[in-house]
């Protein structure tokens, strides 16, 4: 009995050591994360990070349209159904993937996020160790920014504390879901998390895939005009662009290629395309006839941008991935600032400065001895030009969803948007809540995430 | 004792009569064990027919005849046989085995403690020396298919390798296959590295109050492999073993596949459909066509008239590839083993030396694998209380293969190919490239490039050395009689390296040094090293053990036994691995480094500017960490009634921080009650009868999921990843700090019964199994940056009987007829699965395990099937109708769909009976496996016309209209529509019963007299042989004469072994 005891005693004592012999851990390409390489490389997966934003931005918007037969041909139910804004509670097997995937990126972010407080580092990757902090800083705004346009309304400052936004989730805790935040908050968290990467990112990187200073500020002008803030967002718009200005003129572009802008060309500040989806893809995808009327013939975007198809109609060609999948461009690149800072300055009154924006602009994008360049047009007649111009020059890039919310607040501007399937029409009117897509059901169900109306 | 008693029987008889003098024989009939007079044994004389009773001295007087038989037999003991010839003495001795005894008297070893049977409760299963050694064999794990009844072998090609016992309790995320203990420790190395020659025992644990004390890691059922010891005291005994076994080449005619004018019938009409046209006019990478393809294409080009073509095809259709690949790929396999085992003993020392050699040359020519095991025990008393033990194994084994394999590795072999011209030399195949560009490519300056699978067995060649190394030291101090302490240690290495080699004249090394070969007018540039690639690999498996452990054993007042151990263990086992690849290798040992960086021009730009080929070099280490501390409680009543409980708590770095703190210890309880042995048992019929009943918990530890946080790092050039060409890092696993073993819980009640004398005796067991905590996905809140999560969130509950029966059907001197029947029931269904696994549409081979809560988990799922329409199209049940609109298939819900039941059979076992006739034995073993079902192989339009892979169904396809009344097989329709072709691949009327019974081995021996022998101071001499494999299906379910274990591939040729075991 005796040497009963000793044996307890043993196997109590060895037990208090063993922790450190259990702590070991059991594969050793089995990383867990320890170094700023490890973090940044999280950061660096293309696949994730860059290639799958939520392709429903571009279905929902009024850009373009698809034949009755091509419709019906299109497997993904939840393409059919964003295309006639019916809404409907996303139930796991139908989702897009647009709130998942963009989580999944959150989740990366948090990730990087939460260890760099965590591990040990030499003075030779303090920069690393910055970038990587700002990069994940600027993921999480970016992908709540998207998120935000998808689920939320239109942000009016007066409006924004009363309406829901998303769940804003800062933490890798899988237990941990936040509630929806209001649109208020939404926008407010971006803007802090961009804010503070734009002092921790280098002023350029080395890929067009890892988010720069000039990105930042990109993303913050695009915050700040979906916000309708126009002084900041021309403040940021400026920044940006006195990084990097960058403009092809078309005029030196060859208009016959398939896909006149490569991947990576010159003109993109950050590089992040949404999932490919077959409704977008060239071969179905017809460009609004309304909206082609609106360029005129020595615009040479009406060659550089499309493509005639057999029917008459136009096909979209531009997609700045390179590719007529169907992957929208939802990066940020100089013409897009270019017409921020022209509509912020326009909206501020300085008529002249947001003319200059314009024309920089558009002589860059018609035939060069027919350019005329806007002269006389001043307020609510200058803003329309503009606002047109913002519409033809960026065509799925993600923003016509921002822009109609935003500009459906306005009385001047509103607009009901018309898809007719086989002689069925359906409507949305400005503000309806088909603008919004539903919450996935899977969150309702377990987190008690509140739906949209 | 009975067989030595009939082999002097059998002796004594061969002997003339010499008289027949009437006296008396006096007989004296004693218990083995107790040394007391047996009262009332009857003493049966076969040639008088009258039957005599032994008095309470155990005395009877039986009159004497030339020639009679006596058989003594008694209710509590085994017959004994007394053959009466010339005699020199008219008074005999008889000692009588107690038949309980027997039974009672099985030693369990659980790889802690060896405990009587009598004293346990939990439910085993004991293979014995002769059960295991039916059939050679260089595997000690496949030796137990057809013998061991509680494990059950898939034979699906593919999971050749996978066992169970008593169904699954994992869903895919922890293993399903039994932990394998090797005398006292897990076994984790190379299973082919120990040699079954020195396996005395295997026992297999089944329920939880047997496994429990293996803790976290015996859920899914242990295997205890024990080996051969010596004893203390015995004189030197020296055994040798050898077999040879003989596998003639395999028949390729009996697959189903389609004849060669069938498949000529089809390339013509792909051909006339422009099927190989883009294939035909690329002039950039110069595609393979197959030799009627190409003669197609003469002729339309008017290179050949129409007659010409005609015959050449004619020509090629009198070939049959089959009969190249038995020719001269295949030929007859000899496997030969040897083993020689010496034990001897003193009483301070014991020792068993033993050596092993075994050589394989199998089917395939080329392939050769030899094994050399070497195994050393010695046990010494150097002082009194102290016992050492020291069990040292070595096993070297090296397998090579050569040449690209069989007929079912290669693919692009078309039925009519000729391989050997008719002086056996090899012939060339376009494999990658028409012929018309590899005869003239470089115009003689570039190596020839051309494909001869016969030459590749020449130049190619695979190779494997393995080493396993075993020490084990063990240290007994003996405080007293009843408690003493143990300590043991194990190491154990596997090392692995493997060496495989393309010469420089195999296609591989050709094709790529040709590949990037650049002609230039200054000469010629070889960006590929002109040499052999030469790629190999190094594995090194360590595991060490360290265990102490108390034991107590005591019998009180003669009635109560009280058996306690527990102790303490750590265990460490590592896996490393490292693998690089050799280029522009040569016999001088040159080697060149091959540039990953830099693309480089292809050949005539066949595949434009590309990487070479990277050398594959990798590493991985991976590391399992266990504390362990046990404990098991033993309590005996006179034999009576016997109580055990046992109690387990692992501790590893496999599970999360918290579940480690849980103390909570994996545990059982069991009973048992030998109810023959209680004073108011009556049933004479009956003397032995006892009944079990336990409840326990055991677990199953995954190597797939991790407690933490786990990044992967990815390579640059991954497909997506490679628009930006730098490394990356993937979140492989989020943390899971309450990640622990899954955990089964079973109930067992278990019969053991024997007949009078034994004629029949066996064992029952009824048991349910509830496995939760199965590692499974749960879906979460996406929000949470995940669809789903690895979590402990599964439940199977699984349910079933084991019975397994020995009788003695007919039992005289010269005659004797055995059986031994076994036959296990189980079934498992997923009780619990927290993430949808089935979407629309859902079909299943039932290959994969998929969890549909209220469903086994290996389901056949099939589409509901109409047959065909007027067109010859297949008709599936679409939204209530029966409708062609393949592309709506995906949409058809799970409900509509038809759940035909499991693909891994609920019923199996076997049945050996067993003849002896004097010194001959002849057992025969059938097994059977029902009420599980398989989807029978049919024609898919989609791989007959990309791979060529045909079903000789397409002879009965719909051709005409009103086919479709005597067919089910669609028309052949172009282009082919793959949901056309999968719905009848997975069609309902596809689905077979797989229920049959099965002619598996039969082996006959012969053992040579003990007094013939000892004049050679031979103590035994056995010869034997065996078919196995026989395969002949004896009763099936299915109309479709198939075997349902060999559906696709090669059904293994009979093997014929012959051998003979020797003791000296």
């Amino acid at each position: 009995m005796k040497l009963n005891i000793v044996i307890v005693l043993l196997v109590l004592s060895s037990s208090l050591s063993c922790k450190k012999f259990l702590d070991e851990k059991p594969k050793a390409s089995l990383v867990i994360p320890s170094s700023p390489q490890d973090l940044a490389g999280l950061l660096d997966n293309y696949s994730q990070m860059n290639n799958i934003f939520p392709p429903s931005l571009d279905i929902l918007c009024d850009d373009y349209y698809v034949s009755f037969t091509d419709y019906q041909a299109i497997r993904n139910e939840y393409e059919r159904k964003h295309y006639i804004w019916e809404q409907e509670n996303e139930s796991l097997a139908s989702t897009s993937g647009d709130w998942s995937n963009s989580y999944k990126s959150i989740y990366i972010a948090n990730l990087v996020l939460e260890e760099i407080k965590n591990i040990t580092y030499s003075k030779r990757d303090e920069p690393l160790v910055k970038y990587a902090t700002g990069a994940a800083l600027f993921y999480r705004a970016f992908n709540f920014y998207l998120l935000a346009e998808l689920y939320g309304k239109g942000y009016s400052e007066n409006t924004a504390g009363g309406f829901l936004g998303i769940p804003l989730k800062t933490s890798t805790d899988i237990t941990d879901i936040p509630q929806r935040a209001t649109l208020k908050e939404t926008y407010h968290k971006i803007l802090e998390d961009l804010t503070e990467a734009t002092q921790l990112l280098p002023v350029n990187t080395s890929l067009l895939t890892q988010p720069s200073r000039a990105a930042a500020f990109g993303m913050l002008s695009r915050t700040y005009l979906t916000m309708q803030n126009y002084p900041m967002a021309k403040l940021y718009a400026d920044s940006c662009l006195a990084i990097y200005d960058y403009l092809y003129d078309f005029n030196s572009l060859d208009s016959n290629a398939a896909a006149p802008f490569e991947r990576f060309n010159k003109e993109v500040i950050f590089h992040a395309v949404g999932t490919a989806v077959p409704i977008l893809a060239s071969v179905r995808c017809k460009v609004d006839s309304a909206l082609y009327q609106m360029y005129d013939k020595n615009d040479l975007r009406t060659v550089m941008y499309f493509k005639k198809n057999t029917d008459g109609s136009h096909a979209f060609k531009a997609f700045y991935d390179g590719s007529n999948s169907g992957k929208s461009f939802v990066g940020i690149v100089a013409d897009e600032q270019y017409l921020i800072a022209a509509e912020a300055n326009c909206r501020l009154g300085n008529d002249e400065e947001a003319r200059n924006k314009l024309n920089y602009l558009l002589q860059k994008r018609w035939r060069k001895d027919n350019f005329v360049p806007e002269t006389e047009a001043k307020g609510s007649d200058l803003l329309r030009i503009i606002l047109d111009e913002r519409r033809k020059e960026l065509l799925f890039r993600g923003l016509r969803l921002g822009d109609l919310k935003r500009l459906n607040q306005d009385e001047l501007f509103k607009k009901t948007l018309v898809r007719n399937l086989n002689g069925q029409l359906y409507y949305l009117e400005p503000n309806a809540p088909g603008y919004e897509l539903q919450i996935p059901q899977v969150s309702i169900d377990k987190s008690g995430m509140q739906p949209n109306p | 004792m009975r067989f030595c008693l009939s082999i002097i029987a059998g002796l004594l008889l061969c002997f003339p009569a010499y008289s027949q003098v009437k006296h008396n024989l006096a007989l004296s009939v004693y218990s083995n064990d107790t040394q007391s007079p047996v009262e009332s044994a009857n003493i049966h004389s076969t040639l008088s027919g009258k039957t005599y009773q032994t008095d309470g001295n155990g005395f009877a007087t039986v009159p004497y005849i030339m020639g009679d038989t006596l058989i003594i037999s008694h209710a509590e003991y085994k017959n004994q046989i007394l053959a009466v010839d010339k005699i020199q003495t008219t008074s005999f001795t008889i000692y009588m085995e107690n038949s309980r005894r027997l039974l009672d008297e099985v030693v369990i070893n659980t790889g802690y403690e060896q405990l009587k049977k009598i004293h346990t409760t939990g439910s085993y299963e004991v293979i014995t020396e002769t059960e295991f050694n039916r059939v050679p064999g260089m595997s000690v794990i496949s030796k137990l298919d057809g013998v061991a009844g509680s494990v059950l072998f898939d034979h699906r090609p593919g999971k050749e390798n996978e066992i169970t016992i008593r169904g699954i309790s994992s869903l895919g995320y922890a293993p399903t296959d039994p932990l394998i203990i090797l005398d006292n420790f897990p076994y984790e190395g190379d299973i082919n590295a120990i040699n079954p020659n020195d396996i005395e025992t295997v026992t297999i644990l089944k329920d939880a109050a047997a496994s429990s004390i293996w803790g976290a890691r015996a859920g899914n059922g242990v295997i205890i492999l024990t080996t051969k010891k010596s004893r203390f005291s015995q004189p030197l005994k020296i055994s040798l073993n050898s077999s040879l076994t003989i596998t003639p080449r395999p028949n390729l005619f009996l697959e189903n596949r389609m004849s060669t004018k069938d498949f000529i019938d089809v390339e013509e009409f792909l051909f006339n459909k422009g099927f190989y046209d883009s294939k035909i006019n690329d002039q950039r990478t110069y595609p393979a066509l197959s030799p009627v393809v190409e003669i197609l294409n003469q002729q339309r080009n008017n290179l050949i008239t129409e007659e010409e073509a005609l015959s050449k095809i004619d020509q090629l259709s009198q070939h049959d590839v089959r009969d190249d690949f038995e020719k001269y790929f295949y030929r007859t396999g000899f496997l030969q083993q040897y083993a020689l085992n010496v034990s001897g003993g003193s009483d301070r020392i014991k020792y068993y030396l033993s050596g092993g050699y075994d050589t394989d040359l199998g089917n395939l020519v080329g392939q050769h694998q030899n094994r050399v095991t070497l195994r050393s025990v010695s046990t010494f008393k150097p002082v009194k209380r102290i016992e050492v033990e020291v069990d040292l194994g070595f096993t070297k084994s090296k397998n090579t293969t050569r040449g690209m394999g069989g007929y079912n590795d290669m693919s692009f072999i078309y039925p009519y190919t000729q391989l050997a011209d008719e002086n056996g030399d090899a012939l060339p195949v376009d494999y990658q490239y028409r012929g018309s560009f590899t005869d003239t490519a470089g115009n003689g300056l570039l190596l020839d490039w051309k494909l001869r699978p016969l030459d590749e067995i020449k130049y190619r060649r695979t190779m494997e050395d393995q080493y396993m190394f075993m020490g084990n030291l063990g240290i007994r101090y003996s405080f007293t009689r009843d408690l003493n302490f143990e300590f043991k240690y194990q190491y154990n290495s596997t090392v692995l390296f493997s060496d495989n080699l393309y010469e420089v004249d195999s296609y591989v090394s050709r094709n790529y040094i040709n590949q990037f070969t650049q002609i230039t007018p200054t000469g010629i540039v070889y960006n590929f090293s002109k040499g052999g690639i030469n790629p190999m690999a190094h594995s090194r498996q360590l595991s060490t053990t360290l265990r102490g452990q108390i034991n107590y054993d005591k019998k009180i007042a003669g009635r109560h036994e009280i058996r306690f151990i527990g102790g303490g263990e750590i265990r460490e086992a590592t896996f490393s691995n490292s693998s690089y690849t050799l280029f522009g290798y040569d016999e001088n040992l040159n080697t060149s480094s091959v540039d990953n960086v830099n693309r480089y021009p292809t050949y005539d730009n066949i595949a434009g500017q590309t990487f070479l080929p990277g050398s594959s070099a990798g590493k991985g280490f991976t590391l399992d960490r266990y504390f362990s501390v046990y404990s098991t409680a033993n309590y005996t009543y006179n034999n009576i009634y016997s109580l055990s409980l046992s109690a387990r708590h692992d501790a590893s770095n496999l599970f999360g921080v918290k579940a480690n703190q849980k103390g909570v210890p994996l545990w059982s309880a069991g009973g048992a009650w030998n109810i023959s042995s209680e004073r108011f048992y009556g049933l004479k019929w009956l003397p032995y009868l006892r009944a079990r009943l336990t409840f326990g918990y055991s677990g199953n530890v995954s190597h797939s999921a991790y407690a933490v946080t786990v990044l992967g790092y990815s390579p640059a050039n991954d497909p997506g990843q490679n628009i930006i060409n730098i490394p990356y890092v993937v979140v492989d696993n989020l943390p899971n700090a309450h990640l622990k073993w899954e955990t089964v819980g079973t109930i067992n009640l278990g019969i053991d019964f024997g007949l009078k004398n034994n004629r029949l005796s066996g064992s029952l067991d009824f048991f349910r199994k509830k496995s939760s905590d199965v590692l499974g996905q749960e879906e979460i809140d996406p929000t949470a940056g995940s669809l789903r999560f690895l979590t402990n969130s599964a439940s199977l509950s699984g349910k079933g009987l084991d019975i397994s029966l020995n009788s003695g059907n007919i039992i005289t001197t010269a005659f004797q007829w055995n059986t031994q029947f076994k036959i296990s029931y189980v079934k498992t269904v997923v009780s619990k699965y927290l993430y949808p696994q089935v979407s629309g549409g859902f079909t299943s081979l039932g290959f994969n395990i998929t969890p549909y809560e209220g469903f086994e988990p290996y389901n056949i799922v099939a589409y509901k099937y109409g047959g065909l329409d007027s067109l010859g199209n297949p008709l599936a049940l679409i939204d209530g109708k029966w409708s062609t609109d393949y592309s709506k298939l995906r949409n058809i819900p799970i409900e509509d769909q038809v759940i035909h039941g499991t693909a891994v059979p609920h019923v199996f076992g076997s049945l050996i009976n067993s003849f002896r006739y004097k010194n001959l034995i002849l057992s025969i073993n059938t097994t059977f496996r029902f009420g599980y079902y398989f989807f029978r192989p049919v024609l898919d339009y989609n791989s007959l016309f990309s791979s060529g892979a045909g079903n000789k169904e397409y002879s009965s396809r719909w051709q005409h209209p009103g086919d479709e009344n005597f067919t089910n097989v669609p028309a052949m329709i172009y282009p082919d529509n793959s949901n056309r072709d999968k719905l009848y691949q997975y069609a309902d009327i596809n689905v077979e019963k797989a229920d049959h019974i099965r002619l598996n081995d039969i082996r006959a021996s012969y053992s040579f007299s003990e007094t013939l022998l000892k004049k050679y101071a031979v103590t035994n001499l056995e010869l034997f042989a065996s078919v196995s494999n026989i395969n002949i299906i004896l009763w099936k379910a299915n109309n479709a004469g198939l075997d349902p274990e060999f559906l696709t591939g090669l059904k293994p040729p009979v093997q014929i072994s012959f051998g003979l075991k020797t003791t000296f």
